[in-house]
């Protein structure tokens, strides 16, 4: 084609651009100034604009001096989101935008403020968010955009995210907008480092991250190589005719020649969701072991860790244990579970405590006393074992109040035909006061250490 | 599926081809491409009794990665899983489009059963009128691609051949069931300048944009080329109008599918396209030359990869759908090949070929089936369940 032509022609495109602007732009001042609200708010995702976070972030900053609240702030910017617009148009990349608003409004809490503060880059203001919870969150966030896929024709676009979180603590900082700037400088970090990642502007979350991460490799090595992982049992003994009753299937793995007990890496398998695959690579060893068949008519203590995204896998793990006891091995299986989880959770739950005593399966409600629990709650459901927690038996031995907590869970438990367990027994005095107290079984180094399955089975 | 390809640059080397072929293999579908001339001479390949055979008149047969025009080039099909193929065709489209509605609703299979290809004459206008009509209230998931046929007649007349039987005005769906599909569709042209809503069009004429006559704006866009308005037509003014397609704006925002100019007629002042134009449609103008169109050419191959990829498979049968206006760019930079060689990249070794068009059908960009195109470019992969 003539190029001379075809240069006229775009200047003219050009010049009925700028004519067609100009009579937005006056159209746009001659209206009233518009509302405030719609001022900020952004146009594509309807999630408050950079004007509108910054609005509420020096709002929330006023508020969190008065509760002494902290405020994290947490920056996001999508990465390689312009090969999504060079390679499909901006249309769709402003769609993809949108979905991406739409998930975090989505996964977002009460406490949470999220906002499109530029082209590809997110806001999210924490509000009285707990230090060790902000690590959690993040990698919540990550992971589900991480997971997200964006359907285009036959093909799915997807992403990662650069962030940069700073925290605002209302004694120590007196600017929000500042602290905005470093969370945004962490985005910058994040990049330079390689993408995926999140940079904090506090040292100690950094070397939190750092730590966890280092953690996960050993888990990574367990998930990888299956016979790292360890099944280890400690017995549980009956208080009164000092046999043992059955015992709690416990974590373990073996690297670099150690045994590593689950306390060193449950923190970084729960935070990169690895957990679930631990448990169950441990639960299938135990289960497919040919010696199982020895523990009939024993209690094996399962614990699990319940997030919501995990309460699913309860009702399948109440299937295979409910199969496995009746076809195979004639154990007796109780799955514990916390009693924070349990109250958290509690209007899901009271149906599985029923859907798994159908089933023949055991319920226990694991560190009771620690948190918020009440009998109130574990008497509206068929909860057969309380597991009470390691605080209360540690004090008992002098606390006159300890003494009288364990005391009243002991009778309580007997009303409400549930059996107790003390946890942590290490001395002999501990045992001599649960004894006196008429609690049913204990559980720690006083008795045994954990052990490995073998010689749990030689030691009945 | 069994599938065997081939080009040849005559006649000849095209029937002793095809005789080859159906003496090793029972073909089930046989789709052939070939010049105008062939039609109009009455001529035939010898077939199988068995074998449906589909003929579609092209400008230029496309095969791995090269181009021919003028040329012969076909492609056998023989199922071997639980595919299995039926051919259904209609004439004289024009005469009433509801008729045509009615036939193309009832007999296009849902993408459970499999994937349906369309093949049309030059009738652009009622394809795309039939197509809109048919699709606009359809929720089923469908599986649809074609092209127009195409030819370098004088009057771009075209033709479609079903079992020896020519269609003029009409076109044939072929239900391959249990045959999957997926795509990538490459436009290449670069949305310059605001939205625009025609808020006055018929058929493929538009009369308004903004409220205002179409000449108003087409007298700005032209002003100082020594061009008017007047003096747009299919020929002499051709590569003008190939070169700024009109990109049309789905109502969430994304680029559905592309139609191009025709003519300026004087009589009504209105502005031809090539496909139906509904009043009320946003559109955009566009540019773009060989290296834009290549540029997109890249990336969808790229994409294509990335699909066999997420879905772990290799078609059977890479089906190139590509628009003579689009190759006319190309071939102004005697770039007339590079299409095909950069697609050929990526699917090495899988049978590939391809014809091209005066139109294109496929599903827009997000997914929406049963759209019109122009200048376009659809790779499509096949795969028997």
């Amino acid at each position: 084609m003539n190029y001379k032509i075809k240069e006229r022609i775009l200047k003219n495109l050009l010049i009925e651009i700028t004519k067609k602007y100009d009579y937005m732009i006056n159209e746009y001042k001659a209206k009233d100034t518009q509302s405030e609200e719609k001022l900020l708010t952004d146009y594509l995702t309807s999630l408050l604009n950079r004007d509108g976070f910054k609005k509420n972030l020096l709002e929330l900053s006023k508020l969190s001096l008065i509760e002494d609240k902290s405020i994290a702030l947490i920056t996001l910017d999508l990465d390689n989101f312009k090969i999504i617009n060079t390679s499909y148009g901006y249309e769709i990349g402003d769609l993809f935008l949108k979905d991406v608003g739409k998930l975090l409004k989505n996964i977002s809490r009460s406490n949470w403020t999220v906002a499109r503060i530029g082209g590809d880059e997110f806001g999210i203001a924490i509000y009285g968010i707990r230090f060790n919870e902000i690590l959690f969150e993040v990698e919540r966030i990550k992971s589900r955009i991480e997971n997200f896929k964006f359907k285009v024709g036959d093909s799915f676009l997807s992403t990662t995210v650069s962030v940069g979180v700073s925290i605002f603590s209302p004694h120590s900082d007196k600017d929000i907008l500042s602290v905005l700037n470093k969370a945004e400088v962490g985005i910058y970090q994040s990049k330079t480092k390689g993408k995926n990642i999140a940079t904090f502007s506090s040292e100690d979350i950094q070397e939190k991250l750092k730590d966890l991460e280092e953690k996960k490799n050993i888990v990574m090595y367990a998930i990888n190589n299956k016979d790292a992982i360890k099944v280890y049992i400690q017995p549980i003994v009956s208080l009164r005719k000092k046999d043992i009753i059955g015992g709690e299937l416990l974590l373990r793995i073996e690297y670099k020649g150690k045994v590593i007990p689950a306390v060193q890496f449950i923190e970084s398998s729960i935070f990169f969701g690895l957990l679930p695959k631990l448990e169950k690579i441990q639960l299938d060893k135990f289960l497919t072991s040919g010696k199982v068949k020895r523990l009939e008519g024993k209690y094996i203590f399962i614990n699990r860790h319940i997030k919501t995204g995990q309460l699913k896998n309860i009702k399948s793990l109440i299937d295979e244990l409910s199969y496995h006891k009746k076809e195979i091995s004639g154990i007796n299986f109780v799955i514990e579970i916390t009693e924070n989880s349990f109250v958290e959770n509690f209007s899901y739950l009271k149906d599985i405590v029923h859907y798994a005593k159908k089933r023949d399966i055991l319920f226990a409600i694991d560190d009771f006393g620690a948190g918020f629990a009440s009998f109130g709650y574990v008497s509206k459901v068929p909860i057969d074992i309380i597991k009470i927690d390691r605080s209360i038996i540690d004090e008992c031995i002098t606390d006159k109040k300890h003494q009288a907590i364990v005391k009243a869970i002991s009778i309580l438990s007997k009303e409400l035909d549930m059996k107790t367990v003390a946890e942590f027994i290490d001395n002999r005095q501990k045992l001599e006061k649960c004894s006196i107290f008429n609690i049913d079984y204990g559980q720690g180094f006083y008795f045994n250490q954990p052990l490995e399955l073998e010689e749990f089975l030689d030691l009945l | 599926m069994k599938v065997v390809t081939f080009i040849e640059k005559d006649i000849n080397g095209a029937k002793k081809k095809v005789i080859e072929i159906t003496q090793n293999m029972n073909p089930d579908l046989f789709i052939f491409f070939a010049p105008y001339t062939f039609f109009e001479q009455g001529d035939n390949f010898d077939l199988p009794k068995k074998t449906d055979c589909i003929g579609i008149s092209t400008v230029a047969v496309v095969k791995d990665n090269c181009i021919e025009y003028n040329a012969y080039g076909g492609i056998f099909i023989s199922f071997e899983k639980s595919g299995r193929c039926d051919l259904k065709k209609i004439d004289g489209i024009s005469e009433d489009i509801d008729v045509s509605v009615d036939f193309l609703d009832k007999i296009l299979i849902s993408e459970e059963k499999g994937t349906n290809l369309l093949f049309s004459t030059s009738s652009n206008l009622y394809v795309n009128k039939v197509l809109n009509k048919t699709f606009k209230n359809k929720k089923e998931n469908i599986r649809l691609y074609g092209g127009i046929a195409s030819s370098d007649a004088p009057d771009f007349r075209t033709y479609i051949s079903v079992n020896g039987d020519l269609l003029s005005d009409g076109f044939v769906l072929i239900n391959l069931e249990n045959v999957e599909s997926f795509n990538t569709i490459s436009l290449g042209f670069i949305p310059v300048g605001t939205t625009y809503t025609i808020t006055k069009a018929k058929d493929n004429r538009v009369y308004t944009l903004d409220d205002m006559p179409i000449v108003y704006f087409l007298n700005n866009i032209l002003r100082n080329t020594g061009i008017t308005p007047y003096d747009l037509d299919p020929v002499k003014t051709s590569e003008i109008l190939w070169e700024f397609p009109f990109l049309f704006i789905e109502n969430s925002g994304y680029i559905s599918h592309l139609l191009v100019p025709m003519c300026f007629d004087k009589e009504d002042e209105s502005f031809l396209f090539y496909g139906e134009v509904l009043t009320g449609s946003k559109i955009k103008l566009s540019t773009g030359d060989s290296e834009d169109i290549l540029i997109d050419v890249k990336i969808r191959s790229e994409e294509f990869n990335n699909i066999l990829e997420e879905r772990g498979c290799i078609p059977e049968l890479v089906l190139n759908i590509t628009c003579t206006a689009r190759n006319y760019i190309l071939l102004g930079d005697n770039l007339e090949s590079k299409e095909q060689e950069i697609y050929y990249e990526k699917i090495r070794g899988i049978p590939f070929i391809g014809f091209l068009t005066f139109g294109e059908i496929g599903p827009d960009r997000m997914g929406k089936a049963g759209k019109f195109y122009n200048e376009t470019s659809i790779l499509l992969g096949l795969i028997e369940r």
